[in-house]
């Protein structure tokens, strides 16, 4: 391609090339004599490489300035570090590098499309499926699935270390009144990282009031801002966050005991789930391992008549208990 | 600083030339189509690329490429053999679109977009929240994700799936074969609208819940004439139905959108379209007394009934 433009791109990849090989920094009169595109007098070198510079590092690029002997710091050099340079190792499998180019694009109305594309060919290098499954992921007709874009703006705030100011609403279950009475209040956080939960998402985060860390579900936060205060309070990853993600995510038990009924489908959510099927004629033992307890107390009562909690007694207590409240709700 | 035209055309060559090293022999046409550039720019690229090297700058020093027969080759580019670091930005915009992609996605799918954005989250030196030693839970060797599959499907004519489905009216898995048709959203929920086979009818499906599909290679030829029209059933029941707000999170699950907090009963109250009572009845007992049906009566007596069928088997403590 003929013009600046082409110019300028080829220079600043030859640059690269050449700061990225380099055992030892390259003064700038080394670049100036050995990498292809830098012409002209001095002073106009300068500045063109004093631009280029400012330009990869704009791109994400780290230009080091190191001494150019180790024993002396007199004189400068320049080299892009390998160790700054590349993408760690990702390990993609097939079915993930699928995703990887359907995400980007699957989703019709999404400001960050262009951006999430970028990414996408910077991780295409790892990819491990078939160019032709890639292209067909990557070109699928798009799909009308709403975005909610704070979740960008809260990464931003987190990798950044920068608090938040938001607007939130509390829980209805823990307000008598939720539409009315709203329990609408202004919070400061400092954001440590965003969880899921049965479908939504949440912020972990300290609350800049009474320093506590709490969690926040994402689409009860509205007039999302940068912070007023310059604090942000870190947060030690064991010994305040393992705990309070333990209690968020809930009680797993980690065995349960079920009777079901043979009638019951072997292709069952209980049975594809259990770890263990032990065949007893009219009925079955289903042995299920590590389950949330909330998730299996669901998933009981969901099954009805067909299914009865042997073990652990906490949850053979729970079901009773919720279908006794039904009956009585219900009478 | 903006970044120049040249810089983000430099941005593009450090992440051909890793690819292309990685993908010897990738068509112009696909390759374009993946960064989404016309072919004319992708060779202009090239032909930029091949001009570009290490100092020095003969033979030895410069890359190789080569596109002469509508396939790319490149070598002598060891340096750049990896591509360079995810950058923030680009890097959370794809997060923000795999977290947006995951309430709506099969399980599957989910648990591959989960895995992936642990990867990203890695990357980009970001806590996930879960251990850092954690095992990634990863899908049974003969199993895929479905959407892929269903979007491949859709992007030929009459493609027949074969076709897992969890009903949760019925709480168990329907198998069948259709042929997907599209996707739409309604009550912020993704349904592939299909025609169920062999008796050419429209149905809807929720996309969560569709547990895995595989293509068949049966060519189905169909006219419209064979299709029977999407027909919504006129078998609904009307059923008037109170909750408690600790349950409120069902009422978003389901898309309940009619009921409403009602402040003189401290519950949330409406009526709803129930077009199968086991759905209700199964819904009652899994909400442990926080759903009333207060009419039909009829319907009520069958959640009363379920809720004492089920407490049979808790009667006596167990020895």
């Amino acid at each position: 391609m003929a013009g600046e433009k082409g110019d300028k791109a080829e220079r600043l990849l030859n640059l690269t090339l050449a700061l990225l090989s380099a055992k030892r920094p390259l003064t700038k009169q080394n670049i100036f004599e050995n990498v292809a595109g830098y012409s002209g007098k001095s002073e106009s070198m300068e500045r063109m490489f004093e631009r280029d510079k400012d330009e990869l590092r704009e791109l994400g690029i780290e230009v080091s300035v190191l001494p150019i002997d180790a024993f002396f710091d007199d004189e400068l050099g320049y080299r892009i570090l390998p160790r700054d340079y590349f993408l760690p190792e990702v390990s993609l499998t097939h079915e993930e590098s699928i995703w990887l180019a359907l995400a980007a694009n699957v989703i019709r109305e999404f400001a960050g499309r262009e951006r999430a594309q970028n990414a996408v060919h910077t991780l295409l290098s790892e990819s491990t499926a078939a160019i032709d499954e890639v292209v067909t992921a990557s070109t699928a007709t798009p799909i009308d699935i709403p975005v909610n874009e704070v979740l960008d703006e809260i990464w931003r705030a987190i990798k950044q270390k920068i608090s938040l100011q938001f607007t939130y609403q509390s829980s209805p279950s823990s307000t008598s009144n939720p539409e009315i009475a709203g329990e609408q209040n202004e919070r400061e956080v400092s954001p440590y990282l965003l969880t899921s939960r049965f479908g939504n998402w949440y912020l972990v985060g300290r609350d800049l009031k009474d320093k506590k860390i709490k969690t926040f579900r994402i689409d009860r936060l509205s007039q999302l801002l940068q912070g007023n205060s310059t604090v942000f309070l870190d947060a030690d990853p064991q010994g305040e966050l393992t705990p309070v993600l333990q209690n968020f995510h809930g009680e797993r038990i980690q065995e349960v005991l079920l009777k079901c009924d043979a009638k019951m489908s072997i292709d069952h959510r209980l049975i594809r789930r259990s770890a263990e099927v032990d065949e007893k004629g009219d009925f079955r033992i289903l042995t299920i391992k590590d389950v949330d307890a909330v998730e299996i107390t669901e998933m009981v009562l969901w099954a009805g008549p067909l299914v009865e909690v042997l073990a652990p007694d906490s949850l053979r207590e729970r079901v009773h208990q919720a279908l006794r409240k039904t009956l009585e709700m219900n009478s | 600083m903006t970044i120049s035209p040249g810089g983000l055309r430099l941005a593009r060559l450090l992440k051909l030339i890793p690819f292309l090293q990685i993908n010897s022999g990738v068509s112009v046409t696909d390759v374009a189509q993946l960064f989404n550039i016309s072919e004319e720019q992708l060779i202009s690229d090239l032909n930029l690329i091949w001009l570009c090297g290490l100092p020095g700058y003969s033979h030895l020093e410069l890359i190789d490429v080569s596109y002469d027969s509508g396939t790319i080759s490149i070598q002598n580019a060891q340096t750049v053999a990896r591509p360079m670091r995810l950058g923030f930005d680009d890097g959370a915009s794809l997060l923000l679109a795999i977290e947006n992609l995951l309430a709506a996605v099969p399980p599957n799918d989910a648990l591959v977009l989960n895995n992936l954005r642990r990867k990203i989250l890695d990357v980009l030196q970001l806590d996930s929240g879960g251990p850092s030693n954690e095992k990634l839970e990863q899908l049974e060797p003969d199993e895929s994700t479905v959407l892929p599959t269903i979007m491949q499907a859709l992007s030929c004519e009459n493609q027949l799936i074969d076709f897992h489905y969890y009903s949760a009216t019925l709480d168990s898995f329907i198998h069948s074969q259709v042929i997907p048709q599209r996707f739409y959203v309604e009550n912020g929920f993704t349904y592939l609208a299909a025609l169920v086979m062999p008796s050419r009818q429209y149905s809807v499906f929720r996309v969560d819940r569709i547990e895995r599909v595989t293509l068949i290679s049966t060519l189905i030829e169909l006219s419209d004439a064979d299709v029977a029209p999407l027909e919504i059933e006129k078998r609904a029941v009307e059923v008037t139905i109170e909750i408690a707000p600790a349950a409120q999170w069902f009422i978003q699950k389901w898309g309940l959108a009619q009921m409403k907090y009602d402040p003189a009963r401290r519950r949330y109250v409406g009526q709803i379209q129930v077009f199968n009572p086991s759905w209700l009845i199964r819904a009652a007992l899994s909400l442990g007394g926080a759903l009333e049906v207060v009419a039909p009566t009829t319907l009520r007596e069958e959640v009363a009934n379920a809720a004492r069928s089920s407490l049979e088997k808790y009667r006596e403590p167990l020895k």
